[in-house]
């Protein structure tokens, strides 16, 4: 090493990382303009055959894929709203309510269903949800639904899949945000005459935005992109883009199709993503300014 | 004065018993699940009659257990990788110019704001063209690329954010840098590098799309066998793993909770810059 600079020779410590994000990342994403124009499969053996601009066309024209993607977002927003809605008070409640001493238990038993595997989880809401599980045996026993009935491979049931798997996360980044609040200002707010609606809304929630916001895309990205959950607890028509595009990997075998759509798939998700975060901006502007 | 008391008291038990419906809820399946490993019908159905046949099918079928057995080394090995790539990215950041410390943490944004099913295509098409396709390899870096950004922010905003007299003042005594890397930094980065781990741990066992794609032929992690067989049918042995790998991880996470790890750190903070 040289002795002189060894401070500066951290600096290269850099590399390994920038290298694997680059290559393994930035780099296939960008690509995926090259494979859009890809005709057919791009295989290990004879790598790309032709190309044409077929893809591209057919994938902004089909009225399909228009539809799976408004489907698709659809459901995104619906599993992210459920989630704030249930997540927002039971993360005040253990950021605020509950002795400090309990927090930490709290927030770990909410986090276990997210730390078993996703596929676990799937499986066992999916178990719950079979028309003699433990859940509909005794609905269906008490006559509230007519015999024969299941929930399972519709649309609800993708819905609820999905608010299981990611409820966990939305709790965790609103409770991480919640938890830095001062008591004081929320006392001090009372005490200036506001009442609760008041200090929710001008004290609590323009403090809250930074975890909605993390909640929202670490919840509403993975969702609208998610093709297991449609493909095992959905039926025939909740079909998802996710399901669109892995079926071009897997069973369709058009694998420029499927670069065509994830590049449409990423490109509506940044514009869903910015105009998300201006409305966020404008709210905080209004509301906390 | 007192009115609002009482008021407040009101407020807080509606959002308490919320939080224990919130938990009640969440939890069910799993223990639903650990209910079912138990119970003789074959679908979970009522009335439950207690048997261990599932498990005694889960330790004699292996399949599952060799899933199970290569689904943990595996992310043990990514979220290691992932381990040592952000304390070293973390470390050289500290050197270099603002420019590079605004420019890299976004850009290790980006494969966070990516989907995995997106992110997992456009590799797989990568590797097809350079003829390589599934492989070892590929799994292997498609998994440590989706993880490593969460390992590097969580270890990167606590090196940026932490005390820097410890360090000058083991300099001006006269420690070599290793020395004061394994004495003074990393004791200090450690429960942030502890959390990184956890995190990608985590977040490379679930990565099925990643796997799905990328991993060579014969290859099943846990996540895509039991893809597989909920295609197929439903098998019981899976409530068995399923209990097994619910117990232990709750048994870690006891740990963790007791060793005084704070689990609100996994989110956050690798998300300040937003």
């Amino acid at each position: 090493m040289n002795a002189k600079h060894p401070r500066k020779l951290v600096r290269h410590l850099i590399w390994p990382s920038a290298v694997i994000l680059l290559a393994m990342s930035l780099v296939p994403l960008c690509m995926l303009v090259f494979f859009s124009f890809a005709d057919g499969n791009v295989s290990t053996l004879n790598g790309i055959a032709g190309y044409t601009i077929d893809n591209i066309v057919n994938a902004v024209t089909s009225a399909t894929v228009g539809r799976l993607m408004l489907r698709s977002f659809w459901i995104a927003v619906l599993v992210t709203v459920i989630c704030i809605v249930i997540a927002y008070p039971a993360a005040w409640a253990i950021a605020k309510v509950v002795p400090e001493k309990y927090r930490s238990t709290l927030i770990m038993i909410s986090i276990v269903p997210a730390f078993t595997s996703q596929l676990l989880l799937i499986y066992s809401i999916m178990t719950l949800m079979q028309s003699n599980g433990l859940i509909m045996t005794p609905l269906l026993k008490l006559g509230i639904l007519p015999a024969g009935t299941s929930i399972l491979y519709t649309n609800q049931a993708v819905i609820i899949v999905l608010v299981y798997e990611y409820l966990p996360y939305m709790i965790l980044s609103l409770y991480s945000c919640l938890e830095k609040i001062d008591v004081n200002v929320i006392a001090a707010s009372h005490t200036l005459g506001a009442n609760r609606f008041q200090t929710f809304v001008n004290v609590v929630l323009p403090q809250s935005f930074s975890g909605l916001m993390t909640g929202i895309l670490i919840v509403l990205i993975p969702v609208a992109g998610s093709f297991v959950e449609p493909n095992i607890a959905g039926g025939p028509y909740s079909m998802m883009i996710g399901s669109l595009i892995d079926s071009q990997f897997t069973t369709a075998m058009n694998m420029g199709y499927g670069a065509a759509l994830s590049l449409l798939f990423l490109l509506i998700m940044s514009l869903t993503l910015a105009v998300i975060k201006l409305v966020m901006k404008i709210a905080d502007r209004r509301i906390g300014g | 004065m007192k009115k609002r008391k009482k008021g407040a008291r009101g407020f807080n038990s509606v959002m308490i018993v919320w939080l224990c419906a919130t938990l009640f809820i969440l939890l069910f399946p799993i223990f639903a699940i650990i209910l079912m490993s138990f119970n003789t019908s074959k679908y979970g159905a009522l009335p439950f009659e207690f048997t261990l046949k599932w498990y005694k099918q889960l330790f004699q079928s292996a399949d599952l257990l060799s899933a199970t057995g290569y689904s943990l080394w595996f992310s043990i090995l990514v979220s290691t990788s992932a381990a040592v790539l952000g304390i070293m990215a973390s470390m050289a950041l500290r050197r270099m110019s603002r420019k590079w410390n605004k420019a890299f943490p976004t850009l290790m944004n980006v494969p966070v704001i990516i989907p995995w099913l997106v992110q997992a295509v456009a590799l797989l098409l990568l590797f097809n063209l350079l003829g390589i396709g599934k492989s070892f390899a590929s799994l292997y870096f498609g998994c440590l690329v989706a993880v490593m950004p969460h390992s590097f922010l969580i270890t990167y905003s606590r090196i940026m954010t932490m005390d820097k007299y410890p360090e000058e003042a083991g300099r001006t005594l006269g420690a070599t840098s290793m020395r004061i890397f394994l004495d003074i930094t990393l004791p200090m980065v450690f429960p942030a590098v502890l959390s990184g781990w956890l995190m990608s741990f985590v977040l490379c066992f679930n990565c099925f799309s990643i796997q799905y794609y990328l991993a060579p032929f014969g290859t099943y992690t846990l996540p895509m066998l039991i893809y597989t067989m909920i295609r197929a049918g439903y098998n019981p042995d899976i409530n068995a793993i399923a209990t097994i790998l619910t117990i232990v991880i709750a048994i870690v996470i006891f740990i963790m909770n007791k060793i005084g790890f704070d689990v609100g750190q996994l989110v956050g903070q690798g998300h300040k810059e937003k």
